[in-house]
């Protein structure tokens, strides 16, 4: 009996692994206006925001962001943070409220789901154009040990400057 | 070392930016340096900088090396110099960004001098925080008889979670960017000796020397 049991943790373990093998970092945006044109990055890296000064647990954030310089026509670089600051609540599949960042910071300053995402275009490797979420949600739609996935749509803004756009994609980051 | 030296030199000799023509320059200006702390100092408790505490991979206390080192000739005042250097960074594509720790100190001549741009968060950086991103403390000016010296750290740290990625790769490509982008001459490099490599602390990937930078 324990050497089946042993074999099924083994059989289980080896399938997460395998899942967590399979699954890749992708993120897909459609963007109109000021830029336009569907894009694709696969390089995709992510981070868990840790900072005990303003009481926020690497459990209730997630941020993903292409690795510049990215390889894609257009110049292009995207990052996208969520945080789910509802008092004792971790990250969980829902809706999060896209804010307005200032001086580069996203103002969190409500007890909720919340998140902000940003588009670069760049020029020799160097930032010309930043776009800042003004409006906007990111869904995320699937949340386990494996992976993320949700999907988005906002208007950005540029930050100095007139220009904007709006987006529209899905991703899928793998933890 | 000598691979990435060779590779920038002949990347400028082909694109005609500024590098030293006259070794005489560099060794007259390398004696003139002040004696430069090897490492940038945390303000809060003036020990060496080490990355807000977060260890390398390895376990290792990570300390943050001073890896630059530019002077200005031309400037008539320290705050014209802090101008020109802030110039320089923006138009090399390092403007002021904010998302970065703050108020740390670089030692010249055994004199501790505080952060520029800003002792409130700023750095120079290439990217916003969120993304992957090579960014700069500097301090100063230190005034010699004929320039103002100013030393920094530079480093490249993940996007987001603010982990070390490198100090080698920032340094060079700000040396590569100031010297591609503006007037900005690389002079040479200076040996700070203060690459760390023990059981307990490390200085990463960085190599113990300074980029020497001119402003023009």
């Amino acid at each position: 009996m324990k050497k089946y049991l042993i074999i099924t943790c083994l059989f289980f373990l080896g399938f997460i692994n395998m899942s967590r093998a399979q699954v890749s970092s992708e993120l897909r945006i459609e963007i109109r206006g000021a830029i336009t044109g569907v894009y694709t990055f696969t390089n995709i890296e992510k981070g868990r925001i840790d900072n005990e000064d303003k009481g926020i647990s690497k459990e209730q954030t997630l941020g993903f962001f292409s690795v510049p310089p990215t390889a894609l026509p257009g110049n292009l670089e995207v990052a996208a943070v969520i945080a789910n600051l509802e008092l004792g609540k971790l990250l969980e599949v829902g809706s999060y409220k896209m804010v307005i960042v200032k001086d580069e910071n996203p103002i969190f300053n409500s007890r909720e789901k919340l998140g902000f995402m940003t588009v670069v275009r760049t020029e020799r490797g160097t930032p010309i154009e930043e776009y800042y979420t003004e409006t906007g949600t990111i869904t995320l739609s699937q949340l386990d040990e494996i992976s993320a996935r949700g999907s988005f749509e906002a208007t950005l803004k540029m930050a100095k400057g007139t220009k904007e756009i709006t987006v529209s994609g899905s991703f899928v980051v793998r933890l | 070392m000598y691979k990435a030296m060779l590779i920038l030199l002949t990347t400028c000799f082909f694109m005609g930016c500024n590098t030293v023509e006259d070794k005489g320059e560099f060794e007259k200006i390398k004696e003139q340096l002040p004696e430069i702390g090897g490492f940038m100092i945390n303000g809060k408790n003036m020990e060496i900088a080490n990355w807000l505490g977060r260890p390398t991979s390895d376990g290792r206390e990570l300390l943050e090396p001073i890896n630059m080192i530019i002077i200005d000739q031309v400037s008539t005042s320290s705050e014209d110099s802090k101008s020109r250097l802030i110039n320089a960074f923006t138009q090399a594509g390092f403007p002021e960004r904010s998302g970065h720790s703050s108020g740390y100190k670089g030692i010249m001549d055994g004199e501790y001098f505080s952060q520029t741009p800003s002792d409130i968060d700023i750095a120079f950086a290439d990217f916003m925080w969120a993304f992957t991103n090579c960014h700069a403390r500097f301090f100063g000016p230190y005034k010699t008889g004929d320039f103002w010296v100013w030393i920094g750290s530079s480093s490249q740290e993940k996007g987001v979670i603010h982990d070390y990625v490198s100090f080698k790769n920032s340094r060079n490509l700000m040396t590569e960017n100031l010297i591609t982008r503006t007037e900005t001459v690389w002079l040479g490099d200076v040996p700070l000796n203060n690459e760390v490599n023990t059981s307990t602390q490390s200085t990463g990937d960085h190599d113990g020397f300074a980029k020497l930078l001119k402003l023009n």
